[in-house]
């Protein structure tokens, strides 16, 4: 699968595999707490699974200020 | 999942709660939330009117939004600060709001109306860009307040932010500070706006999931001079004990409201507040730092141009 986080830079990159969003977030070493994870726009909880042909958003939620 | 309250397909999990819920139940949560902590602090009656400042962030653009939709007479205002390209595509994204809303807004230029720019008069007098922003966000939002005869400023502060500041005041033990962190700022003098942060106890991912639920376009791109704030990694930070155990942002802020706070009242010493000798606003000083910076700036300005006889 195609996994695209968006902030602060855009960064993509390619997964292996049939898993969760909550493995893919333990992969790929992102939190839950602060991004969300979007599939054809619509957000997905952490037992939501992800297959090989899904293209997949990460949206950072944490800004400065 | 399941939601909680209707039990159709979730699409998001509060792991604090242990709750998830679809996207119309989630809104039900999100608005609830609001309403309690306007009415247990206090924050504003039904017929007050309020001054949401907006930046064109997720933050504020929920609050605008969630407001209007809860019936309270609300205006937004959003500051050009002339931080370059980004001020510009924020200001559309509030204008926008604004137009496809009905919803009234306020656009102050500092530029154009105060003739200098932030990021220059910050290098110029040797000041982090983001200090000379919260003085004059801070200045504005009280005197556009207080002459549009608004009874409140409300402000998009998330429980993230709200934790974040705790944990920086906490490991530095700022005991004034620490004193008069609230998610009500009372107004102390007659010219000064009592201040509100409605969203306290919402995530900024709650704020980004009602953005995304409703189509409110934000910017999403992060101010410039924000990357590498130390508030990001104490974020960030609070973010991973919150993975490991869930609701700890959440007791770490409300729990110093209710218990630790009161040891701290002791440091929050009255000070005496005058009037600016130039604009007439609350400070400290005889002149506020507002006025200070736009002399700074006009010195600036004559310093740097040609004097009579001088040679090129």
């Amino acid at each position: 699968m195609r996994v695209i986080f968006k902030m602060p830079f855009r960064r993509e990159i390619e997964v292996k595999g049939v898993k969760t969003v909550k493995q893919l977030a333990e992969e790929l070493n992102f939190s839950l707490e602060s991004n969300l994870v979007l599939r054809d726009g619509k957000m997905l909880t952490p037992d939501e699974k992800l297959n090989e042909e899904d293209v997949v958003e990460v949206l950072s939620a944490i800004s400065g200020g | 999942m399941r939601c909680r309250r209707c039990g159709e397909k979730a699409e998001i999990y509060l792991k604090r709660h242990n709750t998830a819920f679809c996207s119309s139940c989630f809104q039900v949560y999100y608005s609830e939330q609001v309403k309690r902590n306007i009415k247990r602090e206090k924050m504003f009656k039904p017929n007050d009117r309020i001054l949401v400042v907006v930046s064109g962030g997720k933050d504020s653009m929920a609050l605008w939004h969630i407001l209007l939709k809860l019936g309270y007479n609300v205006t937004g205002m959003y500051i050009n600060l002339g931080i370059c390209g980004y001020s510009d595509r924020s200001q559309e994204v509030v204008e926008r709001f604004s137009q496809a809303n009905n919803a009234p807004v306020i656009i102050k230029n500092i530029e154009k109306e105060y003739g200098f720019s932030i990021p220059a008069l910050a290098r110029e007098i040797r000041r982090s860009t983001c200090s000379l922003c919260g003085t004059i966000k801070r200045y504005l939002f009280n005197k556009v307040a207080l002459d549009g005869g608004f009874n409140a400023v409300a402000t998009g502060h998330n429980l993230d932010d709200e934790a974040a500041t705790l944990l920086g005041n906490v490991l530095s033990w700022q005991e004034g500070y620490l004193a008069r962190q609230s998610p009500v700022l009372p107004s102390t003098h007659p010219k000064l706006v009592k201040k509100v942060k409605p969203l306290y106890t919402l995530t900024e991912r709650e704020n980004l999931a009602y953005v995304l639920f409703n189509g409110i376009e934000f910017i999403h791109e992060e101010c410039p001079h924000a990357l590498g704030a130390s508030s990001i990694l104490y974020k960030e930070i609070l973010n991973k004990l919150e993975d490991e155990s869930p609701g700890t942002k959440q007791r770490f802020l409300t729990n110093f409201y209710k218990k630790g706070k009161k040891f701290f009242e002791k440091y929050s010493e009255p000070v005496k507040l005058n009037e600016c000798k130039i604009c007439g606003q609350v400070t400290t000083a005889e002149i506020c730092s507002f006025c200070r910076l736009r002399q700074m700036a006009e010195k600036k300005k004559v310093d740097s141009m040609p004097q009579e006889g001088e040679d090129f």
